[in-house]
């Protein structure tokens, strides 16, 4: 399985810092490059909100919470690493966050049918496997959900994740077996 | 090697995580075990399955026009604290003064008064600041005189400094909105309940700022470096600040929208007070009136926090 960071060149030369050009614009104030930046990136960043939210409302709410975060704290964006890495991980700490702050509140929902917001995917796999596997996903116990998310589909180790999360990385790894567990079961594998 | 063995190692035999001893056994398992290695070949087509999803989906609109009202302006290097800030009013077309408008008033009051503050100290003139800082008489080369300087925390403004309100551009009523209203002498610190709302504040901040000072002669507060003084009792408003950060996004959802985009706008501009603070504190970690006024950012946060936990 290809890792995040693998697919990001910036990532693998974490010591060679570069702010691009764009990005310094938008660490000047220019909100039109930062928009430029929102328009790269908003699809990545959406699409884990939507897979670690299973909501589509919390999905939109959260995504602009990480562009207006990310906006703040621009200022600590060095170019050790490539931006949309920095950015995403910004995003998994607003979403974790959020999925703290709103297991004090209440249960929130776990279970979606909403598949529209499945639909507009940049890349197609087998549209059936595809939308069936986010139906599963969706729908996964919220812990098991994130860990799966991270770990399988972004590509997090289990020790960044357990850094991320407060959990030991045996609690990750035990979470992360549940979630298979219960995703062949409900594709029937 | 059982069946139950081969499952509990499964996840780290396809990830290839697995010791040659036990890679070996589970590899003899699945061999000889049909139902082992149908299961062990469906987690990995599970994993390809996952590996394979789209890394983007669109939303299914465009967020940016709701995100580009919430960008505050900033200023190469994050600028000056003061030159961009505007409090974004709740109800500009009159109505009644909502209270999140008197705070913001009073946070601007309170990022203004920093920056007057800190220019003053460097032209070396007395300065006494009031309103939601704490009030710090200084003169440069002299003693430096605490007298009437409230404790860490604690928001009630010190009765002799306020019959003797120094001229600042800082007003009296700065303090009124923002300070006073939520911390008490009732709270010993740490986490509290106080009228039915979880109250936190940093009690150890000023003891362990008070900790770090020495009296010399004359009642001279010597400092042998302000910013490693101030270190313990940052580390307590973070704490502090944290707690209450945790329970307003645990109640967020009760507040109207309109009001906690005004929030989040007074705490970005708290944040670069205490932002700047810190690096002209960093510039010169000796002087103690930057850590008198980093604190009383601080002091301010915690108050707006308090506020909107008990909104």
């Amino acid at each position: 399985m290809a890792t995040m960071l693998a697919e990001v060149p910036n990532a693998a030369v974490p010591e060679i810092a570069y702010v691009p050009p764009l990005v310094r614009r938008a660490q000047d104030g220019d909100v039109a490059a930062f928009e430029q930046l929102y328009r790269d990136n908003v699809d990545r960043v959406f699409a884990l909100c939507l897979r670690m939210a299973a909501d589509r409302t919390k999905a939109e709410e959260l995504t602009q919470d990480v562009f207006v975060r990310a906006w703040e704290r621009l200022g600590s964006f060095e170019g050790r690493s490539a931006f949309s890495t920095w950015l995403h991980r910004m995003a998994v700490n607003v979403v974790l966050g959020e999925k703290r702050s709103a297991g004090v509140r209440s249960a929130r929902i776990t279970v979606t049918d909403d598949l529209e917001a499945f639909d507009r995917p940049r890349l197609t796999s087998d549209p059936g496997t595809r939308m069936d596997l986010e139906r599963a996903i969706a729908g996964l116990p919220k812990g098991a959900r994130t860990v799966f998310v991270l770990h399988d589909v972004e590509g997090y180790k289990h020790e960044e994740i357990g850094r991320m999360h407060g959990w030991a990385v045996g609690t990750c790894k035990a979470q992360l077996h549940r979630a298979r567990k219960l995703l062949r079961e409900a594709l029937n594998r | 090697m059982s069946h139950d063995e081969t499952m509990d190692l499964l996840d780290d035999f396809v990830a290839g995580e697995l010791g040659d001893a036990d890679r070996e056994r589970v590899s003899a398992h699945l061999a000889a075990c049909d139902a082992c290695r149908a299961d062990a070949d469906a987690l990995r087509a599970l994993l390809a399955d996952a590996a394979a999803l789209p890394r983007g989906i669109a939303p299914g609109r465009d967020l940016w026009a709701d995100i580009a009202p919430r960008l505050q302006p900033r200023a190469p290097g994050d600028g000056d604290a003061t030159a961009d800030i505007k409090v974004i009013p709740l109800f500009p077309r009159g109505g009644r003064t909502p209270r999140w408008l008197l705070a913001a008033a009073a946070v601007v009051l309170v990022a203004v008064s920093s920056a007057v503050t800190a220019r003053m100290v460097r032209r070396g003139e007395q300065v006494a600041v009031g309103g939601a800082l704490p009030r710090v008489t200084v003169e440069r080369g002299s003693p430096v005189s605490t007298a009437g300087t409230r404790p860490i925390g604690v928001g009630t403004p010190d009765p002799a400094s306020a019959q003797n309100p120094a001229p600042g551009p800082s007003a009296e009523p700065s303090s009124a909105p923002v300070g006073g209203s939520t911390v008490d002498g009732r709270m010993a610190g740490g986490r509290t309940v106080d009228g039915g709302t979880e109250t936190v504040r940093p009690q150890a901040a000023g003891a362990a700022l008070a900790s770090n000072r020495r009296t010399g002669a004359q009642g001279t507060v010597v400092n042998a470096t302000a910013l490693a003084a101030f270190r313990p009792a940052e580390r307590e408003y973070r704490r502090a600040a944290d707690d209450l950060e945790g329970l307003l996004r645990a109640q967020r959802s009760r507040m109207a929208p309109e009001t906690a985009a005004t929030l989040d706008r007074n705490l970005r501009i708290i944040d670069r007070a205490i932002r700047e603070s810190r690096a002209a504190l960093l510039k010169d970690p000796n002087n103690r009136e930057l850590t008198q006024m980093l604190s009383g950012v601080y002091d301010t946060k915690i108050q707006t926090l308090q506020r909107a936990v008990q909104l």
